[in-house]
């Protein structure tokens, strides 16, 4: 037994230094480098030592997060962590639930009470102002309240539903039609997929059912023949992967709906890139991590979207990332769309809403993007 | 630098312990003050020099204590060494804090100049006291090596969290240690347990720890799981990290003084202390509470030594009133114990001793870890059902669920019974404690590499 220990002892001296001794090497021989697509950030650099930098200690952090971020086998070690986290129990990470079915859900997180109201009233005196246009109102669900009975079991998860309740409440005194979608969806969820596994994204399955919802109050032909269901990727890798650390292996299919020889021709310009293009996609966003930038190509201060159609309908979309894979049905309906996101955009609202001729508004936002909003809430609009 | 960065594991340490082995004997003791001073300056070099004048001072003072013959010269020397060690501990540590609190009081406007604390003051101020202390009562000769006391001072295994070294204890391996291979191996091993203590299970602790602390509405079940979880938390965190600095010890040669001892098997408060932090409460006894008269004296007297010793060890570990009223509620207890409810407390069952010991020490923790006394009363109040949000709820269940192993793997932990089970282990079969440890190593390394979260609780002192 004393002989036995003494051997553990010696070979744990010895296997410990080979294992530095190869982690070292592996570490003096591997290429840094400049960017991680698994956490999709760039990563430490080795720093140049100067004196100023040794003295106030900003050298020394950043030579050990180099030595961190630039550690061989990082996305293994990485893997390694979350599959342990998985064994310990916890169904939880940044704000993410590790759900059933393959989902990865991101947590609703309440604003509080001050921002929730400086942002509600923001909406409701916007929408007030304009009471002489039609206004539609579409707070979307996320995934952590459609889908609920995927959420990780006992998961203590925000309340999205009080939020959009509330919000609904607020607004119910503004002229706009609230289009409330827990219902069409919660019946839909069985039969299609919403929402994507891995990214907080919706599918452009749940933006056409959103479509439908909205065509009753909007007056919109409500039909979508006009394109066709395609598979856009086989390698999506939405954020909440990267974000979690969950799953980090996993990816899906992104399928969109293109335009066929029935839709009509459109005329796409980013307006602060001074770009154009006929299509609302951007395939070669494909290639890159973010894939759901194929839609509009990501989000951008102004997008303004004619069609040859001659019924005079100019909306105005005030929106998050969301809308971007719903405004393609909308080309079917209206004439111009001016797509402003609140978060980018800078220049003087009124002045583009008069000078583009709006006779329309829809504020399109995801409830958790809109909670954590604070373009709104400082008076962009 | 931190113990828990893949800096000094992989680069650091390794080399300072091949240089240490390879270099001649008469070399060790420069090499180890080298990497100690490169170890202290990395990251806040300003305080290098507040460091080497502590070693300094204290080095002429160990000197001149033995060279003065008078009592009265040899008194004032001391006197001298030991206001300065307290003036500089005193500044750097407490004048903020002190100036807030005559400021808040008196409507005063002292300046506050918002020094960052230097790192580990608190320890090596107390190890440099313990020498000339030492010195003084003729318990040791001094050291007459600058190079061999300022390695005593700041070596780096205990600079920055302890355990606090007398320096008695390894006058003798200062001049003659050896490590041979099974040594090293047995400080790795220790290294290996107390990395996977704080990277494994108190880091993970804490996040629970903190949820629960930071949510907005807590029920009264929440609130104790977070206790409880800060309470472990901090036990492995701190132990942890003692456990790593006795097996660098190990591997350089030197035999450091165990610092825990099982303290949550306490069966009273008077008993946890003696398991806990034994160093800190070991330094105190010696230094302060016996000198004071310890209990050879009165009732009324002993009292105020308890109340003394407890108010300096609760300011010891931060300069806030929270840590006054955390020492002085230990007082209350030890206090309440010795006069009153120690002999109840001897005669219950040893399963109710440790539950109602472990139930004041938890309690304790809330007081430790909240500097805002608002937050501390809140979450107390929440503790006893007021101003709780019900008795469970949603939130308790789920991070119940998801700690559940967790907790119950940290709080087996925190008996003796796994470490006589992993020694018997490496015994028998030495080659699946082997893969075991490897395992642990390389859990702790994804852990770093991922590194979210990696704060070390014991860095404030």
């Amino acid at each position: 037994m004393k002989k036995k220990r003494l051997f553990f002892l010696r070979a744990t001296a010895i296997l410990a230094l080979a294992l530095v001794a190869l982690l070292d090497i592996a570490f003096i021989l591997h290429r840094d480098r400049a960017f991680s697509p698994l956490e999709n950030r760039s990563l430490q650099q080795r720093p140049a030592p100067t004196l100023q930098g040794l003295l106030s200690g900003r050298f020394e952090t950043r030579f050990d997060r180099y030595i961190s971020d630039q550690f061989p086998f990082r996305d293994g070690w990485i893997a390694l962590k979350s599959a342990l986290d998985r064994l310990a129990g916890r169904t939880e990470s940044d704000g993410v639930f590790l759900g059933k079915d393959g989902y990865l859900i991101q947590d609703f997180k309440a604003p509080d009470e001050a921002d929730e109201r400086r942002t509600a009233e923001a909406l409701a005196g916007f929408l007030n102002r304009h009471d002489d246009l039609a206004q539609y109102v579409m707070i979307v669900p996320t995934a952590v309240t459609v889908l609920g009975d995927r959420l990780p079991a006992l998961a203590d998860a925000g309340d999205e539903g009080g939020y959009i309740n509330r919000l609904a409440d607020e607004l119910s005194e503004t002229p706009a039609a609230f289009i409330d979608l827990r219902q069409p969806f919660a019946e839909a969820k069985d039969n299609t997929q919403l929402y994507y596994r891995t990214d907080h994204h919706w599918t452009s399955d749940g933006a056409r059912l959103a479509y439908m919802a909205l065509s009753g109050a909007a007056k919109l032909s409500g039909n979508t023949d006009a394109f066709d269901r395609r598979q856009l990727s086989n390698d999506f890798q939405g954020t909440l992967c990267a974000v979690s650390g969950f799953r980090m292996n996993q990816s899906e299919d992104m399928w969109a709906y293109l335009p066929n020889e029935k839709a009509p021709q459109t005329v796409v310009a980013w307006v602060a890139e001074n770009e154009r293009s006929a299509s609302l996609y951007r395939v070669e966003c494909l290639d890159t991590r973010d894939q759901y930038a194929v839609f509009l190509g990501g989000n951008f201060p102004e997008i303004r979207i004619e069609t040859p159609l001659m019924n005079g309908r100019t909306l105005l979309v005030l929106k998050d990332s969301y809308a971007n894979c719903l405004i393609p049905f909308l080309t079917a309906d209206y004439q111009k769309i001016v797509v402003v996101d609140p978060r980018y955009f800078t220049g003087d609202l009124e002045v583009l809403m008069a000078a583009e001729g709006v006779n329309e508004i829809l504020i399109l936002y995801n409830a958790e993007t809109l909670a954590g909003d604070t373009a709104l809430r400082a008076d962009i609009i | 630098m931190v113990f828990s960065s893949l800096h000094f594991l992989y680069i650091f340490l390794p080399l300072v312990m091949l240089a240490h082995l390879i270099a001649p004997r008469r070399w060790r003791n420069g090499i180890l003050l080298a990497a100690s001073l490169w170890f202290y300056a990395w990251g806040e070099p300003v305080y290098l020099g507040l460091m080497l004048f502590s070693v300094a001072w204290n080095y002429v003072t160990g000197l001149q204590l033995n060279a003065a013959v008078r009592p009265s010269r040899r008194r004032a020397t001391l006197v001298g060494a030991v206001a300065v060690n307290l003036a500089v501990l005193g500044f750097f540590k407490y004048y903020g804090f002190l100036v807030a609190t005559l400021n808040g009081l008196f409507g005063l406007r002292l300046p506050d100049y918002r020094l960052p604390l230097p790192i580990g003051i608190s320890f090596y101020t107390f190890q440099a006291l313990s020498y000339v202390i030492d010195v003084y009562r003729g318990q040791t000769p001094p050291q007459r090596s600058l190079v061999d006391f300022a390695t005593y001072i700041t070596m780096f295994p205990q600079l920055v969290a302890g355990p606090i070294v007398k320096y008695a204890d390894i006058r003798e391996q200062l001049h003659r240690r050896s490590a041979s291979l099974a040594q090293i191996g047995q400080g790795l091993e220790r290294v290996i347990l107390g990395l996977s203590k704080k990277v494994l299970l108190a880091n993970n602790l804490g996040l629970l720890a903190d949820a629960m602390r930071s949510a907005p509405k807590l029920s009264v079940l929440s609130a104790w799981l977070g206790a409880a979880a800060y309470a472990l938390q901090i036990y492995f965190d701190f132990s942890g990290y003692s456990d790593m600095a006795i097996g660098m010890g190990r591997m350089l040669g030197f035999t450091f003084a165990e610092n825990f001892d099982h303290p949550y098997r306490a069966r009273s408060v008077t008993e946890f202390w003696r398991r806990w932090h034994i160093s800190l409460s070991g330094w105190f006894r010696d230094y302060v509470y016996i000198p004071l008269g310890g209990n050879r004296v009165g009732p009324g007297r002993h009292i105020l030594n308890l109340l003394i010793v407890w108010l300096l060890t609760g300011l010891w570990h931060g300069a806030s009133w929270n840590f006054a009223l955390w020492g002085l509620y230990y007082a209350a207890l030890l206090i309440v114990e010795k006069y009153l409810t120690g002999r109840v407390l001897g005669k219950l069952p040893a399963g109710a001793a440790r539950f109602c010991t472990l139930l004041l020490v938890t309690v304790g923790w809330v007081i430790f870890s909240n500097t805002d006394f608002g937050a501390m009363g809140r979450y107390l109040g929440c503790l006893a059902g007021i101003g709780a949000d019900g008795f469970a709820d949603a939130a308790f269940l789920y991070a119940l669920r998801s700690n559940i192993l967790l907790m119950a793997f940290a709080a087996l932990c925190c008996g003796p019974g796994l470490r006589k089970w992993q020694i018997r282990l490496t015994g028998r079969w030495p080659a699946l404690a082997l893969v075991l440890f490897a395992a642990l190593l390389i859990a702790c390394t994804a852990y770093l590499v991922h590194g979210s979260y990696n704060p070390f609780l014991y860095f404030r002192f």
